[in-house]
Parts: structure tokens; C-alpha cells; sequence
């Protein structure tokens, strides 16, 4: 490359593609304002080549929060005492495990985890609703209930014994009955706490009050 | 005022020097020949491994539909163009099997070197299309993979060890010449380090921001988590001073690539130390696909022994 405008060309797109992969990278921590203007002009270009890991939460591996530990989906058929665990088949520390494969249904077991433990119920809904929409047509049932479980580690220096049976430890975070309805659509309904649900007055029939 | 202008001219004659001696030195390819043949064997099985669940995800009746992603993705429905491309959307589970496995063949094709040139970019471009299809399923492996077979996009790296260079070699034999130096080859070899060294600056400055990292017990939240194919956790909780320091291994040679991997003595130690701490996170944490990737990415910083010049010193 001897031609000095060449290079000179090929030095300005070295220089400008390097800083969009800075903003891109080190626009997903603390965000200053200027940052987050930058980030917003040069988008399309960073999401297009991926440069910009906008759902990778992950290159720290820990901060030991909650949603950091591993999650599962779980769908409770009505009569059946035990829940069908997705992926199924695919979460016990076998082979598979060493793959992208697990990662992956555990980064999405995790962000989904995050979003309902964060009150996002429209997008965890979303998640139910395709679920249903797929796993209805394989089921007898018009109805299943679908949780989102947290496993929940010992402290390193705590007293608490590590579990034997690691399935123990989990906590439901998130219920949601699934229903197939008359007209075929798929309905979500979120289950919450007594706490958690709008308080009505307590009325009496004689009265009306 | 001279001496000022003296200054600025100096400088701007010493920084002009230095970035085309960086940039534009002609090197051997043969490395990346090599690393050719590593990203491509990574890009397979990270591909291949969307096969088992690529009907209940992507097909017509899978459940990662447009309605999840939409509403995964509120922020850039907005926006006239997301960036956010694939061809992966519903079609008919005919169609999506031959889509993933044509693209099994270009990436085949690519770790290979067939028609290096053109598979290349066509791999690049078809694993933005998984990537793209569903962001949120990603993790910290695939920037770090996609970056890789992007720039190898810009060298010619299927001109060792592949078969173009079987093809070639007859052409090259009658022509008595060998292959020669190309500038593009340290291009790509110098945007690969240089965007690797990044990537090791913000896992170093993330996981400074928690206290699991400073205290020394990031490991043991990793590897206690059910999912992780590690030992004994009760055996591990006994040894809380082994895990205390193997964290701060991590930590220290994610700061020393960044640090050392520039200077020819100390670069051999920053990588002998990176990668005991990514088996060590394999190992203890399960992380493989990402140490697997941050392995493979790393051997652009090892010179393959040629007898052409190098492009790195």
C-alpha cells in the first residue's frame, strides 16, 4: 500500500471503526450523556457488525446479584406432581452442558428471570404466550401454569450446608397460568401474592355495603 | 515559539511513523492461516449447536417469535433501522433446515479454505444472521467469535493450509515465486489484537465494579451454580484461600494481556497466565464456549515460526 492517499483513506476508516467499537463496548456500563449521544448516532453501525453487546451483560462472569445465579423454566401440567423443566432433557451437567448450547438457555432462562424479578411482566408474559403456542398443540391440557425458578447458592464462608440435591434450592420467582381459550388465542394470567393483589372492600349481601 | 513548532513537528513525524509501521508493515499470513483454521472449527460447533433446538425456536411454530423479540427489543422498534438483521425468520422448517445447513457448508468451506475470499465474508455474514435473530440468547463468547471471522474477512487468509493454496501452488511453482508479505494480513492481525485488548480492558473494568472480585469469591459464585459441571462444591467451600487466589489469577492476567501483550519479553507470560486462568474458568466454572473463544483469539498474539517477516514484534 504505497499510495499515501490510499493509506491515508484506509487510516480514517481504521480510526473510526476503532472508536465505534470503544463506544460500542464501553457504552454498556455507566453511560455518560455525551456517550449515550454518540451511541445512538452510531447504532445501526455497532448492532449491524455486533459490535455493540447490548444484551451481554456477561463479561464480568459475577457480581454474585441474584439473577446471576442459574434459572429454569418450569411448566406445571394440572394433576401431574412433578413440573417439566425446560430445556428438557438438557440441564444436568452432562456433555451437552460443556456447550454453547447450555450457555445459551441459561442466558435466556437468566434475562428472563431478570425482566420478571424487575416487574417487566408484558415481556416474561411474551415468553409464556410462545411457549403456550407451542406446547399446546402437543398437550391434552388447555391449561399449564409456567414458572420461572431461581437457584438459590450457600455463602462461601456462611454456615449453611451446601445441598446435596441441588433441585431443592430453588425459588419460583415468577407464576403465570397459561390458557388456551375458546377461540384458540393463548392467555396469560400473572399469579401474585394476597399482598400484591388490589384489596377490595369487604361487603355484605344484606347491606350491599 | 520554535521550539514549540519544533515539538509538534517531531511529534507528528514520530506518531506518522510509528502508526504506518504498525498498520502498514507488509507480514506473513501464515498465522492467520492458522487462527483461520481455529475460528472456523469454533464457528462450526458454535453453529452446529443451534441445530437441536432451531425448530422450537425459530421455525414456525418455535417460540422465540416476533411477538418475544419485538417486546425484547422495545428500545429499537423505534428506530427507522435497528440494525438487527437475519434470515432467519418464520419460514417453512424446510427452508430453515436448508438455510442452517448451507451455512454449515460455508463455514466448512471456510475452515477449509475453499474459496477462502469469498466464504468468509459469507460466513461472517451468515452467523450475524444467528446472531441477530434472537441478541438476547447471545453471551460474551459471540462478539468475540463474530469479531474474529470479521476481520478475517480483510486478510488473505486461505493462502496456507487450505485448499485454495493446493490450487495455487501449481500456479506459484510455474511463476517461481513464493508468496509474498501483505499489508492486509497485518491490517486484520492488528484490528484483531488491538479490538481483543478491548475486550480484555471491559471484562477487567466489569468485574472491578462488583465487590465478589475484589473479596476473592467470584469463583466460588461461579462454580456453585447447578449448571456448572465443576467439583465438589463442599470440597471447593473447604478451600476458600485456593479459590481466594485463583480470583485473583483471573483478575491479574485479564490486566496483564492488556498490559503486556504489546512488548515481545513480557507477552509470553501474559499469555501463558491467561490461559491457565481460562482453563481455570472452564474447569471451575464452566465457562467453555467463552474460554474455548478467548483461547483460540489469543493465538493471533503467538507468531507462527516462518521464514517470512512477521507482522507482530
Amino acid at each position: 500500500m504505497q499510495n499515501d492517499t490510499t493509506r491515508s483513506l484506509v487510516s480514517l476508516a481504521i480510526i473510526l471503526h476503532l472508536f465505534c467499537v470503544f463506544v460500542g463496548l464501553f457504552g454498556n456500563q455507566s453511560i455518560s450523556t455525551l456517550q449515550q449521544r454518540v451511541q445512538m448516532v452510531l447504532t445501526p453501525y455497532c448492532r449491524l457488525l455486533n459490535l455493540d453487546p447490548q444484551f451481554t451483560a456477561g463479561f464480568h462472569l459475577t457480581h454474585a446479584m441474584q439473577f446471576e445465579d442459574d434459572h429454569q423454566f418450569a411448566v406445571q401440567l394440572p394433576g401431574e406432581p412433578e413440573a417439566m423443566v425446560l430445556p428438557a432433557g438438557a440441564i444436568g451437567p452432562d456433555l451437552e452442558s460443556l456447550g454453547f448450547r447450555r450457555q445459551r438457555w441459561r442466558t435466556l432462562t437468566q434475562r428472563t428471570g431478570l425482566l420478571a424479578a424487575d416487574g417487566d411482566d408484558q415481556a416474561v408474559a411474551e415468553v409464556a404466550r410462545a411457549l403456550g403456542e407451542t406446547l399446546f398443540p402437543q398437550l391434552d391440557t388447555r391449561r399449564f401454569q409456567f414458572q420461572i425458578r431461581r437457584f438459590q447458592p450457600p455463602d462461601l464462608l456462611g454456615t449453611a450446608e451446601v445441598p446435596e440435591v441441588f433441585e431443592e434450592s430453588y425459588e419460583t420467582i415468577y407464576r403465570a397460568d397459561v390458557l388456551l381459550d375458546s377461540a384458540g388465542k393463548v392467555r396469560v394470567h400473572k399469579q401474585v401474592e394476597a399482598a400484591e393483589a388490589a384489596q377490595v372492600r369487604e361487603t355484605t349481601r344484606e347491606t350491599g355495603r | 515559539m520554535g521550539r514549540l513548532q519544533n515539538y509538534w513537528q517531531g511529534l507528528q513525524q514520530h506518531a506518522g511513523f510509528a502508526w504506518n509501521e504498525f498498520w502498514f508493515t507488509p507480514s506473513s499470513v501464515r498465522d492467520l492461516s492458522i487462527l483461520r483454521i481455529a475460528v472456523g472449527v469454533l464457528a462450526l460447533v458454535w453453529q452446529l449447536s443451534f441445530t437441536a433446538d432451531l425448530q422450537s425456536w425459530f421455525g414456525p411454530q418455535g417460540w422465540l417469535d416476533s411477538g418475544v423479540v419485538i417486546e425484547w427489543n422495545r428500545e429499537q422498534v423505534t428506530r427507522t433501522f435497528s440494525g438487527r438483521l437475519s434470515f432467519l425468520w418464520a419460514q417453512q422448517p424446510a427452508v430453515l433446515w436448508a438455510a442452517h445447513f448451507a451455512v454449515t457448508a460455508v463455514l466448512l468451506s471456510f475452515t477449509c479454505g475453499l474459496f477462502t475470499r469469498a466464504t468468509s465474508v459469507l460466513s461472517f455474514l451468515a452467523l450475524l444472521g444467528y446472531v441477530h435473530r434472537a441478541p438476547f440468547l447471545g453471551g460474551a463468547a459471540e462478539p468475540v467469535l463474530t469479531m474474529l471471522v470479521g476481520y478475517l474477512c480483510v486478510a488473505p487468509c486461505g493462502r496456507y493450509f487450505s485448499l485454495d493454496a493446493r490450487r495455487l501452488r501449481a500456479s506459484l511453482a510455474t511463476a517461481n515465486r513464493l508468496p509474498l508479505p501483505s499489508v492486509s494480513a497485518t491490517i486484520a492481525r492488528r484490528l484483531i489484537q488491538v479490538h481483543l485488548v478491548m475486550f480484555y480492558l471491559v471484562m477487567f473494568t466489569t468485574k472491578l465494579a462488583g465487590a465478589t472480585w475484589w473479596n476473592g469469591e467470584a469463583l466460588w459464585w461461579l462454580s456453585v451454580q447447578p449448571l456448572v459441571p465443576s467439583p465438589d462444591p463442599s470440597f471447593l467451600r473447604s478451600q476458600p484461600v485456593i479459590l481466594n487466589f485463583l480470583t485473583y489469577v483471573i483478575l491479574i492476567s485479564e490486566f496483564g494481556v492488556v498490559m503486556l501483550s504489546g512488548n515481545r519479553w513480557f507477552r509470553p507470560l501474559a499469555l501463558g497466565a491467561s490461559t491457565f486462568s481460562w482453563c481455570i474458568l472452564a474447569g471451575l466454572a464452566g465457562t467453555w464456549p467463552l474460554s474455548a473463544t478467548m483461547l483460540v483469539a489469543n493465538l493471533v498474539f503467538w507468531n507462527a515460526p516462518t521464514g517470512e517477516p512477521s507482522g507482530t514484534k
